[in-house]
């Protein structure tokens, strides 16, 4: 049995409702309770004056599975550039915007975060994508298995097969790749592409299978819904980039008809056609059907300046945009035609009027939603920019002045015109706090994360007040891993490692014989070998803890 | 050495007294970084040593040497030191021996000469200035470096004996000379600059070549059948091609007299490459 307590910190915890209060965090054996005062604890933190949360939790990052390990081998110049490493503890790892699993695992670390979501794991590859998150050290992890796009769900739909079939599906999919939840990529758009489409509007048919976006992302948040999958169904609309795609981002939410929905990287989704360029902010319009529809959360995707490497699901759109790329090279992939895979490097630069825009509309999206609750901070890692940028993003957000600065860098239409030039807000530790933890923590299903309550899991960042909010959030005095000291002064000083959470949705087993048939008719890889047991996941999480999540309305699968 | 000779130098002969153990790296050990420092400074400077760092003076006896600018000269088998005149930016390098891997990479000026043989990556991204190795280089000479898009991009490159696999692929500007064979993939991926060789060339050669120009100097090679003759007359760019060529001698010092005959290609990629035969 161990001990420790936190001394006299000011506690941010906005999932029970304190914002800065002076109080002690009493810890035994990885979970957060109440000690007396007077009890003697093994190791006392004196951490007076500094601000107090649960680690960070990042609900949209690409850590891991094949899309992220190509993105790594298409960039070895990311990983010569890299700085070397001063800490003996640090195995040799690599990579600035696409490091590699351990360096992954330091840089959250360092920043306060303890636990990190893949969006875009791929059916076959989730082996894969479970064995590189393992390789991930310190944080939690666990991923959305990209539905929607698969052949099969498609074909059922085509088919008019009974809904209750397609929802089995789904629950077997979650199941047998060990998923937190299901992303669906320009639903329908993958597959499309494949026939030779080169874009697919919420209502336009898909050539073969003559069915809508609309149709598979109804079906998908139904199927999510009555299996009790606490994540709303994750989705990556239609259009990705494309300017003027406010239009099918508005359509995605009025086809979930109040079904609870999360739309990941907004940034990229929010787009108009105004303007001399043709290309506008609609911040507004989305962040305003944000605002009038409580059953949708958004991640921003908030784009940062200088290289990175775009790794999505989305084929079409990133054979779209593969002239683009700099260095000029990219990766297009398909495994099994369940899913899609491109890889497009980018640099986004401060005098490029496009980007300018893009950097602008994402902070519009943060300060224009008015429930952080429903707001989740996210660069898309490495989509938008690398996540060791989130500090920057960070003091953006917190400081008007600082904001207005960096605009003024900018392309100067948009330093000029800029709807964010008229936005005042500044948002508060507590609503950082949420957008960075309590909300993707709520969002995910996580009880007893990202939330510092009795009970709770002891993942816990100190940072020591600063003004330079930046600085403040790029060097944790603390960081504790379930009540280990992992990082202090923003420094590894434990590598233990993480968790992986995942559901067991329950579903009716006779779908098993037809997705057997299907395997064999058409899969490369036998029927035998798809599902991922609860040892293999083990082995695959190097060792790690199975965090089997509860599903909303029942026990799961027994 | 005694301190009375241990004064400030601009040039040092450094005689390797023991193989290292692991690889060296002496990316950075270059002639104007120690401009003004004495030779118990040099031998205490750190270099990477597998994954320690130790003293340079571990491995070489480190003298000073009259010479009239930035120079190093090394003496010894240098086969297990990498990086030898990295991203060199002036002054002289001269290894009486062989060396290692990476030697010139991306140097930018200054001149680079090794007697001996040169490993893998040898040239990989030069800029400028002037490398030559008196024996063979191994393979991915005056290439790119791995994942990189661009070769070699400037500055002459001599190799005086044989060269591996993959010489020049995504060279894109400079000049290389090989007298001896060329492995594999000769100029593969070729953007521009030129290759001129004097002996037998391996299989693919000009894989994928988009521009840029090879010259045949001893062998003629079957061109493969992505390559077409053109009826092009070239005898004003020869005769200057032919010219530059002479200075290096040996095989390429009478070439001027021929009239070779052109070949375009490589049509499965851009197409604009050409190969000169002048036998
Ligand atoms: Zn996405
Ligand atoms: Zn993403």
């Amino acid at each position: 049995m161990s001990t420790l307590r936190l001394k006299g910190g000011r506690i941010i915890d906005p999932a029970n409702g304190i914002d800065g209060e002076v109080r002690d965090i009493g810890v035994r054996d990885g979970r957060i309770v109440a000690l007396h005062p007077a009890e003697k604890v093994d190791r006392e933190f004196d951490v007076s004056g500094m601000v107090v949360m649960a680690g960070g939790i990042d609900m949209h990052t690409h850590i891991g599975g094949g899309k992220v390990n190509l993105a790594r081998m298409l960039l070895p110049e990311d990983h010569r550039a890299n700085r070397a490493p001063d800490n003996p503890l640090e195995l040799a790892s690599a990579g600035c915007c696409t490091p590699g699993t351990l360096a992954t695992g330091y840089r959250y670390a360092e920043m306060g975060y303890t636990a990190a979501f893949e969006p875009a794991m791929a059916p076959s590859n989730a082996r894969h994508a479970h064995m590189e998150m393992g390789d991930t050290p310190i944080l939690d992890h666990g991923a959305y298995v990209m539905l929607g796009n698969d052949e099969l769900m498609l074909r059922m739909l085509a088919e008019g097969q009974d809904f209750e079939r397609i929802r089995d599906y789904v629950g077997w999919t979650i199941h047998a790749t060990r998923a937190m939840g299901v992303k669906v990529v320009n639903p329908g758009g993958i597959s499309a592409f494949k026939f030779n489409q080169r874009k697919l509007d919420v209502d336009e048919d898909h050539t073969h299978w003559r069915i809508t976006p609309r149709q598979v992302v109804q079906t998908l948040a139904r199927a999510l819904t009555e299996l009790g999958i606490p994540h709303p169904l994750h989705i990556h609309a239609s259009n990705l980039g494309v300017p003027g795609n406010i239009g099918s981002t508005l359509a995605t939410i009025a086809a979930l008809e109040g079904l609870r929905g999360h739309l990941t990287h907004v940034q990229f989704h929010a787009y108009g056609t105004e303007g001399a360029r043709k290309f506008s902010s609609a911040a507004r319009e989305l962040a305003e059907a944000v605002n009038a529809n409580p059953n949708v959360s958004i991640d921003v995707g908030q784009i940062t300046f200088g290289q990175t490497v775009t790794a999505s699901g989305d084929t079409m759109r990133q054979h779209a945009n593969a002239d683009l790329g700099s260095p000029r090279k990219w990766i297009g992939a398909d495994i099994e035609c369940d899913a899609g895979c491109g890889i497009v490097p980018f640099r986004y630069r401060e005098e490029s009027f496009v980007n300018a825009l893009q950097w602008a509309i994402g902070l519009e999206l943060f300060l224009l939603v008015d429930d952080p609750w429903r707001v989740v901070l996210t660069t898309d890692h490495p989509n938008g920019g690398p996540f060791t940028s989130y500090p920057h993003l960070i003091r953006l957000l917190m400081d008007k002045s600082f904001r207005d600065e960096q605009l003024a860098k900018l392309h100067p239409e948009v330093a000029v015109n800029a709807l964010l030039r008229g936005i005042g807000r500044e948002l508060s530790l507590n609503e950082i706090a949420i957008m960075t933890r309590a909300a993707p923590a709520r969002l995910l299903g996580l009880a007893d994360r990202g939330q510092l309550g009795e009970g709770a899991a002891a993942d816990i960042a100190v940072y020591r007040e600063d003004p330079d909010r930046e600085a403040m959030f790029t060097t944790p005095e603390y960081v504790f891993k379930d009540g280990e000291l992992v990082v202090q002064r923003g420094r590894l000083v434990a590598t233990p490692v993480g968790g992986t959470h995942f559901l067991e949705p329950e579903f009716d087993p006779a779908i098993e014989r037809m997705l057997a048939k299907y395997a064999d008719e058409h899969l490369a890889t036998a029927w035998r070998h798809a599902a991922i047991g609860r040892d293999e996941l083990c082995a695959c999480a190097n060792g790690g803890r199975l965090l089997a999540c509860p599903l909303h309305g029942r026990g799961g699968r027994k | 050495m005694s301190p009375a000779n241990d004064r400030d130098a601009n040039a040092f002969r450094l005689r390797l007294r023991a193989q290292p153990a692991l690889r060296l790296d002496l990316a950075g050990f270059v002639p104007q970084a120690l401009g003004g420092e004495t030779p118990s400074g040099v031998a205490r400077r750190a270099l990477w040593h597998g994954n320690e760092q130790v003293p340079i003076g571990e491995f070489f006896d480190v003298e000073a040497m009259a010479a009239d600018g930035p120079e190093l000269v090394f003496e010894g088998d240098l086969s297990r030191c990498d990086g030898l005149g990295r991203g060199l930016d002036g002054g002289r390098i001269r290894v009486e021996g062989d060396v290692g891997d990476y030697v010139g990479s991306g140097m930018r000026a200054g001149e680079i000469v090794v007697t001996g043989s040169a490993g893998l990556l040898a040239a990989c991204e030069m800029a400028g200035g002037r490398l030559e190795v008196g024996g063979d280089v191994g393979d991915y000479a005056a290439s790119a470096l791995p994942g990189d898009m661009d070769g070699m991009r400037g500055g002459l490159f001599i190799v005086r004996g044989k060269a591996g696999a993959r010489f020049g692929d995504r060279m894109r500007r400079g000049t290389a000379v090989v007298f001896g064979d060329a492995g594999d993939f000769l100029a593969s991926r070729l953007v521009a600059g030129t290759i001129a060789v004097a002996g037998a060339v391996g299989a693919h050669c000009g894989y994928g070549m988009r521009r840029g120009t090879l010259i045949f100097a001893g062998p003629q090679p079957e061109p493969p059948p992505t390559f077409v003759p053109t009826g092009h007359d070239v005898q004003v760019i020869w005769t200057l091609l032919a010219r530059s060529l002479a200075v290096h001698g040996g095989p390429f010092a009478a070439l001027a007299a021929a009239r070779p005959r052109r070949f375009v290609g490589d049509l499965a990629a851009d197409g604009k490459g050409e190969w000169l035969l002048p036998a």
